[in-house]
């Protein structure tokens, strides 16, 4: 019952994000210096098709007009048109996502396999040397850049070693963990260190809990402690991290997808930057914040399912 | 039984109080190192970059075609050149000045409105704090780089194009920040004490609150700097960054690329220039929330 109320709540926090999500994308277009449509067809455009674009676009209507029509449009189910393609912006983005998907739930989980040990071990002595030894890799870690990264490892381990593909999906489960390895690797190398210093500080607090006291009261060993005890209480904060994380996880998709010529929706939102297709470059915005408030809400209702004491706040 | 446990209980005993020692020894000389180590690197570099036009071998963008692709060591070519003959060392010292001087823009810009708006909206409370908290809330939602991405696209692109991007994405931390040190520190005694006593609220702000709140912005600005400086050379790698034929580090990156197996030098050393001045960052924020947290 507590959690159903939790469910409803947080799903009702996220209504007015969501629309003011909406309200940014339908803003966009209006920020583009001079006439977006001018600006989309270029300098040789006929006055007609100029026109044409504004009508299409609803931009000789009144600004609220045009909100309305733009929502009335996306509920439903229209995300726009495309101009590069002539195709419906929303077919495009759902032929794109499911890369887009495999690769942010590859860079996550490899970055949980990475960052959890490390920030564990790293806890379990602080100040000492494996706790520096993890703090130098992430100190270092955070300022490399994801792009150079992957060319480097395409260089190094495709070119040279001739062991993973350099670029493309192969179709198939195998295939997919195959190829999308390396641009998973080069994005969960940029996302531990920051996972790793938060779990890290999150591992500390809890052990600093009474419930930690108590344990070593009762006589538990350190081990004992840390896989009993601690490890069941870092679970909650660790899907928190990644949560608050996701939004950089799917920036860094975006790059990373160009690297390795992997066709989602990053490459599908640079195409549409290259043809200067307003709508199609709206609609992969609005979906990719939507994916963020969803995995945030996903994120919130798995914490409260492992920890009770969690509360809407 | 009870002989182990004891035994135990002393050794975790001695676990905790040796970990809890080190902590209170080491953290602050860890920092230290950090800070100046970081201090060093990123001096250096700006350094570089302000002497750019001493220091370089070569003008940046003069093509020399015969010479092209020259390997490092060449004679006059210390780190070789690219695929047009320009001289790689001239064009990484000129491109440090552009990404450098657009990361200070983007990290100072957004600091300075961020943390004015969250004082404000923190101090104030009511309508002005859910309005701000909304905004906040919606900005966030949107992935960073895909935001950033999306308003250099519309809005053209060129280096004042590139700061005010990342100031509409990356003010919303620091008011997320200030508001809720603002809001803590309203209710203290020191703040009370500057209201009864009828200051105005622009000097209770800025000479009372502020102070007291500022350095987590600050630290936490030096830590939003490594992740400006991936962003605007991320910006150039896709085609985004500062127009040509001004060097930018992202921009060399993304032109060696069909040269790296051939040509590894055009695309390695910039990008050892954006892991320095990421690591220099790195670790300047490292040393700072060090010392803030010791505190």
């Amino acid at each position: 019952m507590a959690f159903a109320r939790f469910f409803v709540s947080r799903l009702l926090q996220a209504v007015p994000v969501l629309l003011g999500v909406t309200l940014v994308v339908f803003v966009l277009i209006h920020l583009v210096p001079g006439d977006p449509a001018q600006t989309a067809l270029g300098p040789r455009a006929t006055p007609d098709a100029i026109d044409a674009l504004h009508s299409q676009w609803g931009l000789d209507q009144p600004l609220h007009e045009q909100y309305l029509l733009f929502m009335e449009r996306l509920l439903g189910g229209d995300l726009g048109t495309s101009l590069r393609f002539g195709q419906s912006a929303g077919d495009l983005i759902a032929a794109r996502l499911p890369v887009t998907l495999w690769l942010i739930v590859y860079a996550a989980v490899l970055a949980c396999l990475f960052a959890v040990p490390l920030a564990l071990w790293a806890a379990s002595r602080p100040a000492a040397l494996r706790d520096r030894v993890v703090r130098v890799i992430s100190v270092v870690g955070l300022g490399v850049p994801g792009f150079w990264l992957g060319l480097v490892l395409i260089e190094v381990v495709s070119v040279n070693w001739l062991l993973l593909p350099a670029a493309g999906v192969e179709p198939g489960f195998l295939g997919h963990m195959e190829s999308l390895f390396l641009p998973s690797l080069t994005i969960a190398a940029g996302m531990t260190p920051l996972v790793v210093r938060s779990l890290r500080a999150e591992v500390l607090r809890v052990t600093e809990s009474d419930f930690v006291t108590t344990a070593r009261a009762k006589g538990l060993t350190p081990h004992q402690i840390r896989m009993r005890h601690l490890l069941r209480n870092a679970l909650a904060p660790s899907v928190t991290v990644l949560t608050v994380n996701v939004s950089f996880l799917i920036g860094g998709t975006l790059v990373i997808e160009r690297v390795f010529g992997l066709g989602g929706l990053g490459d599908l939102m640079l195409t549409g930057i290259d043809a200067r297709d307003f709508p199609l470059v709206q609609a992969v915005t609005l979906v990719l914040a939507v994916l963020v408030v969803f995995v945030n809400v996903l994120g919130d209702l798995a914490q409260a399912l492992i920890d009770p004491r969690v509360e809407v706040q | 039984m009870s002989v182990s446990s004891s035994l135990s209980r002393t050794r975790v005993a001695s676990w905790y109080e040796r970990r809890s020692k080190r902590l209170r020894r080491r953290s602050p000389r860890g920092a230290d190192a950090s800070l100046a180590i970081g201090l060093v690197i990123i001096g250096a570099m700006m350094l570089a970059a302000l002497f750019a036009g001493v220091l370089s071998p070569a003008d940046p963008t003069r093509q020399d075609i015969p010479n092209a692709l020259a390997p490092p060591g060449t004679d006059g070519h210390l780190l070789g050149t690219d695929a047009l003959g320009r001289d790689i060392l001239s064009r990484l010292l000129y491109a440090a000045r552009t990404d450098l001087f657009v990361a200070v823009g983007a990290v100072l810009l957004p600091l300075v409105i961020g943390v004015a708006i969250g004082t404000i909206a923190g101090y104030r409370g009511g309508i002005v704090d859910r309005v701000v908290t909304g905004v906040v809330n919606v900005v966030f939602a949107f992935p960073v780089l895909v935001l950033l991405i999306a308003l250099v696209f519309i809005l053209g692109p060129g280096i004042p194009t590139i700061i005010v991007a990342v100031t509409l994405v990356s003010w919303v931390s620091y008011a997320r920040l200030a508001r809720d040190l603002v809001r803590r520190e309203r209710s203290l005694d020191y703040v009370l004490a500057a209201r009864v006593s009828g200051l105005p609220t622009w000097r209770i702000l800025g000479r009372h609150i502020l102070r007291n709140i500022i350095a987590q912005p600050v630290t936490f600005a030096m830590s939003d700097a490594v992740a400006i400086i991936l962003f605007i050379t991320a910006l150039g790698f896709l085609g985004l960054g500062v127009p040509p034929p001004a060097p930018d580090w992202g921009t060399m990156i993304a032109d060696a690329q069909p040269y790296f197996t051939t040509h590894w030098w055009l695309a390695v050393f910039p990008g050892l220039a954006i892991c320095a001045a990421g690591l220099g960052l790195s670790l300047i924020a490292d040393g700072l929330s060090q010392k803030w947290n010791a505190q």
